[in-house]
């Protein structure tokens, strides 16, 4: 089975999620990294892993420019045909859903490690964004193939009320998993 | 998360009282949560009784239950139960930094 683990950077993918996609490929998945052009794409695809670049602009109020990050997760879906895409980071979570549920046949995981800073700002632009935001989380982040992963039960409870997940389908996994053989106190 | 890969270097490990600082800087954990410039005073004293070298086996053992190796086997479950289509829930929603969950 084909997973594409989906983040908006390289480094987090290498630093963070590696170890993970080590696992899966030991579990016989085969797995595709989906992340913008850095530096550290060479030392994933070093390592073994395939690699998808999107490009993805940071101004991110740019309508034109999002809908085309949506529009290339969509072609991505549709070429790759992944059984299961994960999703890091607000952006991923959002257009890969989206894409996602557009595309069809793709089940969805979603690793949200906090509510994001539009839930919780108060400004004019954040209570626009919160209102459009919280539309397309209510209408794309459920469903039967769909999976959030929280970090803190605060976020997931938040998540659950507002309807933009289903508890049935919420999961708790304290943070992102700490690799205990590194953080070793050096003598 | 920055937090733990300290409290797993087996460090005492002092921080903010802001945030998810205080769930995982409370016991078992040795180390140190400062509201004030008081609390922070506190703390700097008794950071000099510590021992040199000071390498807590408590802290390395709760840092232990979020490796990264359990994550991955926690996510690895979930990506299981969306192929085999199982029902939802099937993986372990345990406790948080020591709290009950439902």
């Amino acid at each position: 089975m084909k997973a594409l683990l989906v983040a908006n950077t390289d480094w987090y993918l290498y630093n963070f999620r590696r170890a993970l996609a080590h696992r899966l490929q030991e579990s016989g998945y085969e797995v595709t990294l989906v992340c913008p052009p850095g530096p550290y794409v060479d030392k994933l695809r070093n390592l073994g892993f395939k690699c998808a670049l999107l490009n993805l602009p940071i101004d991110r109020l740019s309508p034109l420019k999002e809908l085309r990050v949506l529009l290339a997760l969509i072609a991505l879906y549709r070429r790759e045909r992944p059984s299961i895409v994960h999703h890091f980071t607000i952006r991923c979570v959002l257009y890969g859903s989206i894409a996602a549920r557009l595309v069809g046949g793709i089940s969805v995981i979603n690793a949200l490690t906090g509510i994001g800073h539009i839930f919780t700002a108060d400004g004019v632009k954040a209570r626009f964004l919160r209102q459009g935001v919280g539309f397309l989380y209510r209408h794309f982040l459920t469903g039967s193939r769909s999976r959030a992963i929280f970090q803190n039960s605060d976020d997931r409870d938040a998540f659950v009320d507002a309807g933009m997940a289903d508890a049935a389908r919420s999961h708790l996994i304290p943070s992102s998993g700490v690799n205990c053989s590194t953080f070793r106190r050096s003598q | 998360m920055a937090l733990l890969e300290a409290v797993a270097s087996g460090r005492f490990v002092v921080g903010p009282a802001t945030g998810g600082v205080p769930e995982v800087l409370q016991p078992p954990v040795e180390g140190a949560v400062i509201d004030d410039s008081d609390d922070l005073s506190h703390v700097v004293r008794r950071l000099q009784d510590l021992p040199a070298g000071f390498d807590s086996p408590v802290n390395r053992d709760y840092a232990s239950r979020f490796d990264i190796a359990e994550y991955a086997r926690k996510i690895v479950s979930l990506y299981e139960e969306l192929a085999e289509r199982r029902p939802a829930a099937a993986i372990e929603t345990r406790c948080v930094y020591g709290m009950d969950e439902s």
